[in-house]
């Protein structure tokens, strides 16, 4: 099977996920009952992911090999998102799409909102038939990953790795390791626990003791990291020096 | 650990996706603290030169300690990631991203001002692949993994350290379990050949140190069955032994079990070896920093 390396990638994020609240689930309208072939769509603010389930016997095309349309993944005038690159899809190697195949587009947020709108257009067949070429739409609101930035104070180097996150599409919150909670720390996408360096960082390590035992993912960084993890009882800190 | 990075996994989604990552790179002799070593990142033990990229623009204002996975410290944990190794003078090994669980160790001290564009790229990355790990599940931390008593010897080897061997092995070891060792370098190799495969510890009382955090125990049923305690085969005998019609034999078989199957997943009683087994074969792994525990692996669904 030939896979393109946007494909493959994809494919160990998804083999390594929990649960992925982070994607927003789409809505996709267009899809006649009886269809041999089911659509789910994804997004985050970075990349529209649609699957795409062929019943058996059932193909799909990823490119004009003479048979039906291929299929075409793009963003909608209006919608608040643009293409950002191009479409990795995989397929048979001969131009079929078969079984489940994931469609993976690039985007890129352009609008002042957060609505995606896109269009799949695709032809299915079997051995003897196509069914008419058709075109589906995909709607819903694509939220930015919300962080919640853990610092030691709220001072110009917060401010800058806040602008930073921003900047990179992250919705940001700021606490201070002294104020951090666990409920607030679990609205979020994923908790950043900043640290200067050794003995810079500003922060008592028995206040890093305390850091709430949190659902959401943390990112842990420098030498408050080592001590977060550890008090988290985590082994990858059991080899310090 | 100083501003760069070697060693990358360059295939995974933090260096690939959304934003496919393109450090620089330059080439640095490999090391004598390199040398005759492997790591979770070098499997094979690091050719005459490796490639060392820059995440941050120079060294940092001041300096980090290191964290380090010496030859698979915790590597047995079930789904831990090193992702990349810091440029450290300890040893080969050296953590600098890694994930375990929920947890994703950023181990360069975050500055925007600070981070090259290929370790922006990859931070932002980092962010967006924990967002997918809300409910990954892991091991817990217990006690050191035996290959801290390997440490000793392998720091002598690489530095003349010495104390190690002479003092601090003699207070990780609890005493009948180290009779007759000899605190010589020949000694340490003789009693890890003779011995590490056997040790366990977390078990509380006589495993705690209030100095060294615990220490560790010589198995000596496991040791005379010629049964390595972290092996599946050893399982398997114990479980055969658990099921014996000699009294003798099947007690010593469930007092294994009882050591290391881990209680949350242990029958009441083991009547029933081969039941217990076939339930939970595929879903069981053992690890050292667990607390010697042959335990379900974190990484599956819970049933």
């Amino acid at each position: 099977m030939h896979r393109t390396l946007a494909t493959l990638t994809l494919t160990i994020v998804g083999a390594f996920a929990g649960d992925a609240d982070a994607q927003a689930p789409l809505t996709v309208h267009g899809v006649p009952d009886g269809a041999p072939f089911r659509v789910r769509a994804t997004a985050t603010d970075r990349e529209l992911a649609v699957t795409l389930e062929l019943d058996p016997e059932w193909h799909a095309y990823s490119r004009d090999i003479g048979g039906g349309r291929p299929v075409a993944l793009t963003l909608d005038a209006g919608s608040d998102f643009m293409a950002g690159g191009a479409l990795a899809l995989e397929d048979d190697g001969q131009g079929k799409l078969v079984g489940q195949v994931c469609l993976a587009l690039p985007i890129e947020r352009e609008g002042d909102g957060y609505e995606l709108s896109a269009t799949l257009a695709l032809q299915v067949c079997d051995a003897l038939e196509c069914l008419a070429p058709m075109k589906l739409a995909i709607k819903g609101e694509v939220s930015p990953l919300r962080v919640l930035l853990v610092v030691a104070q709220e001072d110009v180097r917060a401010e800058r790795i806040r602008a930073w996150f921003a900047a990179r599409g992250f919705a940001t919150d700021v606490t201070t390791y002294t104020t951090v909670d666990l409920a607030t720390a679990d609205v979020h996408d994923v908790v950043v626990a900043d640290s200067d360096v050794f003995q810079k960082h500003g922060v008592g390590m028995d206040v890093v003791a305390r850091f709430p035992r949190t659902a959401t993912p943390i990112v842990a960084v420098g030498f408050i990291g080592t001590q977060l993890c550890e008090a988290h009882g985590l082994a990858m800190t059991s080899g310090y020096i | 650990m100083n501003h760069q990075g070697h060693g990358l996994a360059l295939d995974h989604a933090i260096f690939r996706t959304p934003n496919a990552v393109t450090f620089a790179s330059k080439s640095a002799a490999r090391g004598k603290h390199h040398t005759g070593y492997t790591s979770p990142r070098y499997p094979n033990g690091m050719g005459e030169s490796y490639e060392l990229v820059d995440f941050e623009v120079g060294p940092p204002d001041g300096w980090n300690p290191t964290l380090v996975s010496h030859e698979g410290f915790f590597t047995d944990v079930p789904g831990f990631e090193s992702l990349a190794e810091g440029e450290s003078s300890k040893m080969l090994g050296s953590l600098s991203l890694a994930r375990q669980g929920r947890h994703f160790y950023w181990g360069y001290s975050i500055d925007p001002e600070r981070l090259t564009d290929p370790a922006e790229d990859t931070l932002e990355n980092v962010v967006r692949y924990m967002a997918t790990q809300r409910g990954a599940r892991t091991t817990p931390f217990v006690c050191d993994t035996r290959r801290s008593l390997w440490v000793y010897l392998a720091l002598f080897r690489e530095s003349g350290y010495r104390r190690g061997i002479e003092e601090h092995f003699l207070g990780k070891v609890l005493p009948e379990s180290r009779a007759g060792y000899v605190p010589t370098p020949e000694g340490l190799q003789k009693w890890l050949a003779e011995n590490l495969a056997f040790v366990f510890s977390g078990r509380g009382g006589r495993h705690a140190s209030e100095r060294y955090g615990n220490t560790f125990e010589v198995d000596v049923d496991a040791k005379a069955l010629g049964t390595p305690n972290a092996e599946r085969a050893s399982l398997e005998a114990w479980l055969h032994l658990a099921a014996s019609a000699d009294a003798a034999e099947r007690e010593l078989g469930r007092h294994l079990l009882a050591r290391y199957v881990d209680p949350a997943i242990a029958p009441a009683a083991w009547d029933a070896p081969a039941d217990w087994y076939k339930k939970w074969r595929e879903r069981i792994v053992f690890v050292d920093s667990a607390g010697f525990w042959w335990l379900e692996d974190p990484t599956l669904a819970p049933q």
